[in-house]
């Protein structure tokens, strides 16, 4: 028997592991009727592990859930959708080119007796649901044509047509503009007043505040506190997320900050996720930069390496000033950028890593024919091997793609260290890496400084921040809303311009 | 004030994309008709319509994969292999014996046989396609690649008689070109299948967004498959109708068809990117301007070579509109 006082949504000790790295440890976790559940924690602590395996994007290891008293395994999004759990991503699930009433439907349309899609059923339901919660649309509207709110609208409205019990927001405030928020806030109250049961996952502790009943902090897939949101403050709420022990060892090497600027950026804007960024890389510094997800961090990152175009403003290398960068200038100035995507865009993993090694150097070590000096390309190999001691037993013939992730990063790291750069722009370069290739990666960064190179450590990870840096800079929506040097780290500070710096 | 000029910019490429390619049609009209006093008769009008109507029915194929992001090069190729076997199953091997074509037994037996072959070609490309996940481009350059060694080995390069075909692929109702017909029923029934089936919006929606499609359960492969059948199905059948009107099978039949077929569908508003295109009218249009231009460009008395150059231009055109606007999208 089930009574109304039992949770909707029961879940126990689930257990979710990528490739060997457990990212929830057995989580317990229960979703009341008709509540509004906040779920928070910083990037990487598993709140989308958890969401995808409820909304059934990714199938669990081990642990139960049930809804609504009965066993609850869905295999698959549709599966999950068949029992009234409606996920909206973040990533709206709507095809832009197919109409409103087509989106509603895609997954079952109507047929008339000729066995073509009965336009009329699907209009006038439509026409019902688009009453019901009064969208600003017609059936016949193409998404195509409506703004990143009232899609949003549309997403939520397809979830209720197919009897949602609980609907699972993923971060729907990123796009939205203040009112479309409002109209999303008041959306969600009427869900609640129908008795639907709703987790709400976001970055924005204000929003959280504002819309939830009962808070969840998770971190390192561990729950650490679950209230009633009365009961939090701010303050504590953020103490939860960060709470954690420094117990990661950092190697200590000693080194000296020079007086050279090697990188400014004055002012430097593009697009809307980097406004006005101006900062500095002093020979042997090594820069932290800290930022939640979508806060803008990769996107400056690309343009100091010329990826993406710069807009406005400039950047001094070398001291000498340049308004349009690419990245091939950027390498001959002696820049080198290490991306947190490495399978993609760091290494060719079908090839061997002596070949992976020399791609950055290769341009400079051709005879005057044009042809590769081998022997020099060996000897640059070997010494890369050697001072990063990357695990590999024959270099010319061993695939990237049979090393461990922390030994892929040290390739990447090999093959720039070769040009002998002087400024690094890392982003996220301990993602994915075990904790004793990560202490090997923190020890190439810091003798990298000390050799008097100057780095930009971009990572999601404060306590890697802490544990590296000489300074942490906090950047939200597009800006830097905050610095703080190495005498006064701390954690909870840090975070807290993450979240709620002026921007 | 960038932000506008960019919503300005982004609305006259719509509006380009859109109606950009009836302009040029009414442009090129006008041009002709003033070139040559031949070009603008109901005779000639029609007679741009009968040799619009073969290729255009292997354009309606055509969107249908490039819908889903696909492309079939094969389409020239495979119709050249396909005319091959009719051509010596009507003259040599007696599977259609010539007698047959005094009535409807002839016209049907072979229209039959072409579907089946065809649809057999389409289905090959979309197996390989999507079952071993390797590039539509590459899969059907090598299929058609192989269907012409065959074709070409069958033939020894010699040309094939295949003139019982005529009266079908030349003959007229009336005024009316059968061709055209045929191709009026291919465009209605196909027009409805995209617009008004289960199958044709998931078509749209796989297109739009393969990770979408696969979370609202649609099943991407075995309907990409099905659009890879559609396509060869209906190429095979514009291309024998199209040896049909010419009489014989030489071994350069077919050669280059694709493109015409390609860019026709691009022209008449389908996307390479997926997604985004049309039968009615895109695929009527863009096939008409093609033809309209090499007619019309006879009747000038041009060298047959300017056709070439001037259909690679607007090609060019039709495409680098499809990606500039691709880059505006928000999907």
């Amino acid at each position: 028997m089930t009574t109304l006082s039992d949770p909707l949504l029961k879940i126990s000790q689930v257990r979710k592991s990528f490739t060997g790295v457990q990212v929830l440890h057995g989580l317990n976790f229960d979703l009341k009727r008709g509540e509004v559940l906040g779920l928070v924690g910083e990037n990487g602590a598993g709140k989308s592990t958890l969401m995808n395996i409820v909304g059934g994007v990714l199938p669990m290891d081990s642990g139960t859930m049930e809804l609504a008293g009965e066993s609850y395994l869905p295999l698959s999004p549709l599966c999950a959708t068949e029992r009234g759990v409606a996920f909206v991503h973040q990533e709206l699930n709507l095809f832009t080119n197919l109409s409103v009433a087509e989106n509603l439907f895609i997954d079952g349309f109507p047929k008339n007796r000729f066995g073509a899609i009965d336009r009329k059923e699907i209009s006038r339901r439509t026409r019902e649901c688009i009453d019901q919660f009064s969208l600003p649309v017609e059936p016949d509207t193409e998404i195509e044509a409506l703004s990143a709110g009232i899609r949003q609208m549309v997403e939520i409205a397809k979830g209720l047509l197919k009897n949602a019990r609980i609907m699972i927001f993923d971060e729907p405030t990123t796009s939205l503009s203040k009112r479309e928020k409002e109209d999303l806030f008041k959306n969600i109250e009427d869900l609640r007043a129908k008795g639907i049961s709703i987790i709400y996952i976001s970055h924005i502790l204000e929003d959280v505040f504002r819309v939830c009943d009962r808070i969840t902090v998770l971190r390192d897939g561990r729950i650490i506190e679950t209230k009633a949101t009365s009961k939090f403050s701010e303050k504590e709420l953020i103490k939860c997320m960060v709470g954690r022990e420094m117990t990661q060892v950092f190697p200590t090497i000693q080194k000296e900050i020079g007086k050279t600027v090697l990188l400014e950026a004055k002012n430097v804007s593009s697009g809307s996720r980097v406004k006005g960024i101006s900062l500095q890389l002093i020979e042997g510094e090594i820069v932290g930069m800290y930022g939640l997800m979508g806060a803008g961090r990769t996107d400056l990152a690309q343009v100091m390496f010329g990826v993406e175009p710069m807009e406005e403003g400039e950047i001094v290398i070398h001291s000498c000033p340049h308004k349009r960068l690419n990245p091939r200038m950027c390498i001959n100035e002696g820049m080198a950028f290490i991306t947190e995507d490495r399978r993609q865009e760091g290494l060719l993993m079908t090839k061997p890593v002596g070949e992976n090694l020399g791609l950055v150097k290769l341009p400079h070590l051709l005879n005057r024919f044009g042809v590769v000096k081998s022997e020099e390309l060996d000897r640059e190999n070997r010494k890369a091997i050697e001072d990063l001691r990357i695990k590999v037993t024959d270099y010319q013939h061993q695939l990237a793609n049979t090393l461990s992730g922390g030994n892929q990063q040290k390739i990447v790291f090999g093959k720039w260290v070769m040009n002998r750069p002087k400024i690094f722009i890392l982003d996220e370069p301990t993602r994915g890496v075990d904790v004793g290739a990560k202490f090997e990666i923190y020890s190439i960064i810091a003798n990298l400084a000390k050799q008097g190179s100057a780095v930009l450590l971009i990572s999601s990870e404060i306590e890697e921040l802490i544990g590296t840096c000489d300074r942490i800079m906090v950047m939200r929506n597009g800006r830097i809303v905050g610095q703080s040097l190495k005498a006064e780290f701390d954690q909870e500070k840090i975070l807290e311009m993450a979240l709620q710096g002026e921007s | 004030m960038d932000l506008l000029k960019n919503a300005q910019w982004g609305e006259c490429l719509s509006w380009m994309t859109r109606y950009g390619v009836f302009v040029v049609l009414v442009m090129l009209v006008v041009v002709f008709s003033l070139a040559s006093e031949r070009f603008f008769t109901i005779e000639n009008g029609l007679l741009i319509l009968q040799q619009a109507s073969p290729m255009g029915i292997a354009v309606v194929g055509m969107v249908f994969v490039l819908l889903v992001v696909g492309i079939d090069i094969s389409v020239g190729r495979s119709m050249f292999f396909i005319a091959t076997l009719v051509g010596f199953s009507i003259t040599k091997w007696g599977i259609i014996p010539e007698a047959y074509f005094s009535d409807m037994r002839g016209p049907c037996l072979t229209l039959g046989l072409v579907l089946i072959l065809g649809s057999a070609v389409g289905f090959i490309n979309g197996f390989l396609v999507t079952r071993l996940r390797i590039l539509p481009f590459i899969v059907t350059l090598a299929t058609g690649s192989i269907l012409r060694g065959f074709g070409l080995h069958l033939s020894g390069s010699a040309s094939i008689n295949v003139s019982p075909l005529g009266a079908l692929s030349n003959g007229r109702v009336g005024p009316i070109p059968n061709v055209l017909i045929i191709f009026v029923l291919v465009l209605i029934v196909f027009d409805f299948v995209l617009r008004h089936t289960t199958y044709g919006r998931h078509l749209m929606a796989i297109g739009n967004s393969p990770r979408n499609a696969e979370r609202a359960g649609i099943r991407a492969n075995r309907n990409i498959i099905i659009a890879y059948i559609i396509c060869g199905g209906l190429g095979a059948l514009g291309g024998i109708l199209s040896a049909g009107q010419i009489g014989s099978v030489a071994a350069s039949f077919g050669e280059g068809n694709e493109f015409i077929v390609i860019s026709a569908a691009v022209l008449g508003g389908t996307s390479l990117f997926g997604g985004k295109g049309n039968i009615m009218p895109g695929a009527i249009v863009g096939i008409i301007l093609i033809t309209t231009i090499m007619n019309g460009l006879a009747m000038m008395n041009a060298s047959p070579f300017v056709y070439t150059i001037v259909r690679g231009v607007i090609i060019f055109f039709a495409i680098a509109l499809d990606s500039m606007q691709r880059r505006g999208e928000l999907r």
